[in-house]
């Protein structure tokens, strides 16, 4: 979890190895898209599929990732992302 | 005159390297358009074998563990995550990044309700494929607080909240 004034983002990963039984992923996403919509309470709830981060600015994004892919940040040194 | 209503915004899914998903991710909490809207995206990897170590972790301790998991010397596809929590192994996994935007009550109830809300509503999608899941509860008195001594790799010991089987209580799920 990060905290910061633009939101709180959460990370999840789901292990399919753990499961006792395959899993229909497509289904799988598609029920739980419906199901954490319904925990946002705003009166109207859209998807968006054309939203994508592309209306990031590239150069944003691709600043970000070679700051990721940095040793430094790999090893925590003093590098803000 | 116009009024603005949130609303949530499920991004497209896609594929990436880990620094590529870290830095997605990172975009999608600080520079996402519509700040006040829950977004989230589902995503994969591209390179293999992918693992992503916790912000506070000290990866040189983790290389010698990374190794003895993929059971090779081969190179590896690792990132700093910009969240807590411990190793995880990308390789059979299915990753979801989500942001709560600070006007919503969430975003201010302890940390441990979100993964709650968050995590029941994966557990029910879960369920619904018979996969018989519920949530690992909390233990007497330390609900809520951190772990004094958090496990290195995820999915090894569940924490409060995360998602486990029901019939033999194994960690199938779980979020930084």
């Amino acid at each position: 979890m990060k905290r910061s004034r633009q939101g709180l983002l959460l990370q999840c990963s789901l292990s399919l190895d753990a499961l006792p039984c395959p899993l229909d992923l497509d289904l799988f996403r598609a029920t739980a898209n419906r199901h954490l919509m319904a925990l946002n309470l705003s009166p109207v709830q859209s998807i968006s599929a054309s939203a994508t981060l592309q209306q990031t600015p590239a150069t944003t994004l691709a600043a970000l990732s070679q700051a990721f892919a940095h040793e430094d940040w790999i090893l925590r040194r003093r590098l803000r992302v | 005159m116009s009024t603005h209503t949130p609303t949530s915004v499920i991004l497209p899914y896609e594929r990436g390297s880990t620094a590529q998903n870290m830095a997605a991710d990172f975009a999608l909490l600080g520079h996402f358009p519509s700040p006040d809207c829950w977004r989230w995206r589902w995503y994969g990897w591209t390179n293999y074998p992918a693992f992503t170590i916790g912000y506070r972790q000290d990866y040189s301790a983790l290389k010698s563990l990374i190794q003895s998991i993929i059971r090779s010397q081969d190179d590896v596809d690792v990132c700093r995550r910009p969240t807590g929590g411990g190793l995880v192994d990308h390789r059979r996994d299915v990753t979801l990044a989500l942001v709560i935007p600070p006007q919503d009550p969430l975003f201010r109830a302890p940390p441990l309700d979100a993964y709650r809300k968050i995590h029941q509503a994966l557990a029910t999608a879960l369920c619904a494929q018979n996969i018989d899941c519920c949530l690992q509860p909390c233990a007497g008195t330390t609900c809520g607080l951190p772990t004094k001594t958090p496990a290195n790799q995820c999915f090894v010991q569940a924490e409060p909240g995360d998602i486990i089987l029901a019939a033999n209580a194994k960690k199938i799920l779980g979020s930084a």
